[in-house]
């Protein structure tokens, strides 16, 4: 099997975030009734005619000049002409020969090293309307009738055509991540591949490493996420290698990319390649940015990601990676901002951040300025774990479980009793049950075998749910194997033996106890059982966390 | 006694304004005299007396409440069936656009809302404003009021038969290569082509977007004048109208032509295929303001011989495109039982467009077409720069220029209805202005030979309207009042 | 036309000398969903009835 270097080029289409449309006044709002958000300029009613939104240039304008694009000084509008219902005049206003923004790039890393992946264009043009196929399956081919809302026609669009300068897919993936954070921050669109509000097309083709020449193309449509650009090229990659492998070569056609197999089907060959026939949009006028209105635009730039990441990596001294997260998007920043205003060092912000946080939102599919858990209450379970009084593995529990049940993770803590215990008398308890549940290991303990310690920690740490403190683990559990017989040990030495502050630990130990008994199960015991409690009884109740709250 | 149809506007805007006579009565007079030869004139496509009548009655209440009205509150119009009027059947004069009502008005039709201008009924055309005798249109062809069994020519004939007919004193028509001036000249009338975005066209069914212009028919200079001045002015709705003030235009009618430059196309007056009469009157009409002392010179245009071959490259291309959104998916026929949306757009419109409208499509996606672009297209819009260049050293010489409007008087229904370039021909005179995207007038200069009418074209730079206004005025009022049609023995 | 020697003439996609005409990005009137689409040879649940569309865009 022959190796080939991949060849890809992406074409993202970025619904801007404007009020109106591209050339009407109609609103661009998302979800509405089919045809409640149109007018006779989006309708494409006969006889009307538009006019450009210059937000919306702006916007395209900003988009440029962020990815080091030229703006044209003089450019125009064209007529993209073909048949299709989801397009009221049957022709896009989109822009050709003369795009706005040219000769840009965008770099990214991969695998450590840096990448720069061209920008070829970036264009204004329009969004077409929403078919809704209605049949047996929902599929287009199957459809016996189609229903068209054009809520969606007109919205403006802008087109970011890349190099062929990407690589894997990996990089390809990269360019998107970088893109949309790009894209987010100047605020110029919502970037939900999921709404729509972000697609990406890919052009792959193979050639032997070292070659120039392209090999034949293929377009993938249908990417509705980074996610399935990464699976599409990786399948179409594969699959182009074989036929290549397998002596078929490959045909010039546009593919389509099934989310379901993660496989890519022949849609159309490209021999009947359409002309769309474009010439000048003569409804319109052209548009000639002067150094003026650059200028204009260019003062409006934010930050972008590049250099927000590297900021905050070194105002914080944080990792890349770290740097990466914390700095992926305005409100990232913001959270991350909160939570040092809110008492959090940095590093710990920001591993909660790339840590849970992360991991919570991607389970949740929502983005960062949508956290169900604050800045604020992060701050505080992070502090509650600096103190002590959560063990880091309850705290990241707490955390997710915060996430779902939509409330703060200090209230999840309180309500499941997830306390850290450092209570040494409540530990002991439980040391000495371990201990004498396996008196074989502390014999081999005593005999010399150090590794046995650790094996009784763990089982003490079992029993507690991971909720014991691990330095008093730690000691008590030294301290009783020194002795010969462990349940000679009078407790209330111990007792005498506890740091200063330990009462309102273990006053809190209490409050754990009564919340975790209302909210057990009805045969758990009461909490009068509780304050007659012995040894048995403690240690059924740090069996406790087993129990499942009702609901 | 002069019947009050016979009146022009301005002197019926007078006496609406002092009550000498109701909005409501001059409506009525006109929708009478309408229903009673329309018949045999074919104007109208659609009347809209309840429209109109509306119109009248709010006009006069505001008078009776001693508002001050625009000169033309309560003056019917005629209006060109290619312009939006929201509630009230649009055709384009296809069968395309069958049932089609649009739910909106035009900017034109809201200013003439706003100006208390009874629009008495949509006014015949060829299909999609593609023709010069209303022979194209899906709904019959109109008739030219001095000789019934002659077209009125087009596109904007049946608003021209409506003012020249005295079915109203004002039209409004819309040019793209000539359908304003070609049938004001044939059916004896005035008609304006104003300067490219001087009038918006938001609301009008685009045929060719940089060629069409809006404009007026009347049967005075004034008239014209004044409906223009209603019409005219920035709208925000246009990407392409100019965000000028309208000048008043009446208010420098009267200042004369004396010492003025005016510039006579000399292939034009007595070019090959102009009809002797024709060239007579305009030859007339050059002493004529001579006479008033303006200075005449001569010129030739060289780059114009190749206007009309650019004209039918750019005007099919762009129509190509703005006919696209006809397809039966939103709006007008759709063929039935179609087994796919494709067949469908294919059905519908091989039912609903005319063949003078296919040609064009057809000629128009040709010219688009990737590999033919440069030398089709592309070429025409360099003819349009050399069209352009040309006007502009012409006007370095002159002020205006002046020629015929059309080669010939009206033709026989049917005489050149199976030649398409015989038909292009008529176009020749008034195609420049369009690329120019220039004003032109044409005006009525008297009767030829076979006793129908002459138009006398003037055109001018880009916003030269009360220019050529002033020119035509001072003509008029030289000339003297001309022959009235023989229609306007019936009643 | 095609014989005349245009190597040098700019082409006019437009005689006006206009450009950079914009608009304010505010939002104005819709039609309603009646009207919108009262035009529609066929409608269906508040949208524009076509037949079936054989082909993606």
């Amino acid at each position: 099997m022959s190796t080939y270097e991949a060849v890809i080029g992406l074409e993202v289409h970025v619904e801007l975030a404007t009020h109106s449309k591209m050339f009407c006044d109609s609103p661009t709002t998302f979800g509405a009734e089919p045809n409640t958000q149109t007018c006779p300029v989006c309708l494409g009613e006969p006889g009307s005619l538009p006019v450009p939104n210059r937000r919306a240039i702006e916007y395209l304008m900003l988009i440029g000049l962020a990815l080091d694009c030229r703006i044209a000084p003089h450019s125009l509008f064209h007529r993209k002409n073909y048949f299709y219902p989801d397009m009221p005049k049957n022709y896009q206003i989109s822009q050709y020969d003369l795009p706005l923004c040219v000769e840009g790039y965008l770099d990214v890393e991969v695998d450590g090293a840096e990448r720069r992946i061209g920008i070829t264009r970036a264009h204004m043009e329009e969004d077409t309307g929403k078919s809704l196929h209605v049949g047996t399956t929902g599929r287009i081919a199957e459809a016996k009738y189609s229903l068209i809302d054009y809520n969606r026609a007109g919205i403006p669009l802008v087109e970011v055509v890349s190099e062929p300068d990407i690589r894997s897919a990996l990089e390809a993936q990269r360019y998107l991540t970088e893109l949309r954070a790009i894209l987010q921050t100047l605020g110029v669109s919502d970037v939900r591949m999921e709404e729509g509000s972000m697609r990406c097309d890919a052009n792959v083709s193979l050639r032997a490493p070292g070659t120039e020449a392209f090999g034949t193309k293929v377009e993938i449509k249908n990417l509705n996420s980074i996610r399935s650009v990464s699976r599409a090229l990786t399948y179409e990659i594969d699959r182009q290698q074989k036929a290549l492998d397998g002596g078929d070569g490959i045909v010039q056609e546009t593919r389509h990319f099934d989310e379901n197999t993660g496989k890519t089907h022949s849609l159309r060959s490209k021999e009947e390649a359409f002309d769309y026939r474009y010439f000048p949009e003569p409804d319109l006028v052209p548009i000639e940015a002067g150094d003026d209105w650059i200028a204009e635009v260019r003062a409006l730039m934010p930050e972008l990601p590049r250099a927000r990441r590297a900021r905050i990596a070194s105002e914080h001294d944080l990792t890349p990676e770290q740097a990466a997260f914390v700095a992926a998007s305005p409100s990232s920043v913001q959270y991350f901002e909160a939570l040092l205003a809110s008492g959090t060092a940095a590093r710990d912000a920001a591993v909660w951040m790339a840590g849970e946080l992360s991991r919570a939102l991607n389970e949740a599919g929502e983005s960062i300025e949508n956290a169900r858990v604050s800045a604020a209450d992060l701050a505080a379970l992070i502090a509650a774990v600096k103190e002590g009084t959560v063990t880091l593995s309850s705290a990241k529990k707490a955390f997710q479980d915060a996430y779902t049940a939509g409330k703060t993770p200090l209230q999840i803590v309180d309500e499941r009793g997830l306390h850290q215990v450092s209570d040494d008398g409540a530990i002991a308890t439980i040391v000495d049950e371990v201990l004498s549940a396996n008196e074989a290991e502390v014999a081999r303990f005593r005999a010399g075998e150090e590794k046995v310690f650790k094996f009784l920690v763990g089982q003490v740490m079992k029993a507690t749910k991971g909720q014991a403190s691990p330095q008093v683990v730690d000691r008590v559990l030294r301290a009783r194997l020194a002795r010969v017989r462990v349940q000679e040990w009078p407790s209330s030495r111990l007792r005498r033996s506890e740091p200063k502050g330990s009462r309102s630990r273990r006053s809190r130990v209490g409050s754990w106890v009564s919340s975790r008994c209302r909210s057990s199960d009805p045969s758990s015991p009461s909490s009068s059982d509780r304050s007659r409690a012995n040894t048995s009884s403690r240690i059924r109740t740090w069996a406790a966390p087993t129990w499942r709250a009702p609901g | 006694m002069t019947e009050v149809w016979e009146l022009s506007a301005a002197e019926l805007g007078r006496m609406i304004a002092r009550k000498e006579t109701s909005a409501r009565d001059v409506v009525d007079v006109h929708l009478s005299r309408i229903e009673a030869l329309d018949d045999s004139v074919n104007a109208f496509l659609t009347l809209t007396p309840d429209l109109a009548r509306a119109t009248a009655d709010d006009v006069d209440q505001r008078i009776a409440a001693g508002e001050q009205l625009g000169p033309l509150a309560g003056v019917p119009l005629a209006l060109k069936d290619i312009l939006c009027v929201d509630g009230v059947r649009t055709t384009a004069g296809s069968k395309i656009l069958e049932g089609y009502v649009p739910p909106y008005d035009s900017t034109v039709v809201r200013k003439l809302r706003a100006a208390g201008v009874p629009i008495v009924g949509k006014a015949n055309l060829d299909e999609f404003a593609m023709g010069s005798s209303t022979e194209n249109s899906a709904y019959g062809p109109s008739r030219n009021p001095w000789d019934l069994a002659r077209v009125p020519g087009g596109s904007s004939g049946g608003s021209a038969a409506a003012v020249s007919a005295g079915f109203a004193p004002l039209g409004i028509g819309t040019d793209t290569g000539g359908s304003i001036r070609q049938p004001a000249s044939l059916c004896g009338v005035v008609g304006v082509k104003p300067t490219y975005g001087l009038v918006s066209r938001y609301g009008l069914l685009a045929f060719a977007s940089s060629l069409d212009q809006v404009g007026p028919f009347a049967r005075t200079v004034e008239d014209a004048a004044l409906l223009l001045e209603a019409i005219a002015g920035h709208d925000r709705m246009d990407a392409t109208s100019i965000p000028e003030e309208v000048p008043p235009y009446v208010k420098g009618l009267e200042s004369g032509v004396k010492g003025l430059r005016i510039g006579v196309v000399s292939d034009w007056v007595e070019g090959e295929g102009v009809q002797p009469g024709v060239t007579e009157r305009v030859r007339a009409a050059i002493e004529s303001l001579s006479s008033l002392g303006a200075e005449i010179g001569e010129i030739s245009l060289p780059s114009f011989r190749y206007a009309l071959s650019a004209y039918y490259l750019i005007a099919p291309a762009e129509c190509s495109s703005n006919l696209a959104r006809y397809d039966g998916v939103r709006w007008g026929l759709r063929a039935p039982e179609a087994k796919d949306v494709v067949e469908m757009n294919v059905r519908s419109r091989t039912a609903g467009f005319g063949d003078e409208v296919k040609r064009r499509i057809m000629l128009g996606t040709y010219a688009l077409s990737a590999g033919y672009y440069d030398a089709y297209y592309g070429k025409a819009q360099q003819v349009r720069t050399l069209v352009i260049r040309d006007f502009e050293k012409a006007y370095e010489r002159f002020d205006v220029l002046l020629g015929p409007t059309s080669p010939t008087t009206a033709f026989k229904i049917g005489e050149k209805a199976d030649d398409p370039l015989a038909m292009y021909l008529n176009d020749v005179f008034t195609i420049p202005s369009n690329l120019a995207g220039a004003a032109a007038i044409s005006l009525p200069c008297g009767l030829a030979e076979d006793g129908l009418p002459v138009g006398l074209q003037l055109l001018g730079p880009p916003m030269s309207e009360g220019l050529l206004f002033k020119v035509a005025y001072a003509y008029e009022q030289a000339r003297g009042p001309v022959d009235a049609p023989p229609l306007w023995g019936r009643s | 036309m095609t014989a005349l020697a245009t190597e040098d003439v700019p082409p006019t996609s437009h005689a006006l000398p206009l450009k950079n005409v914009f608009r304010p990005d505010e939002i104005g009137p819709c039609l309603s969903q009646e009207k919108a689409l009262s035009t529609a040879p066929e409608v269906e649940q508040g949208r524009f009835k076509v037949p079936r569309i054989m082909e993606e865009p």
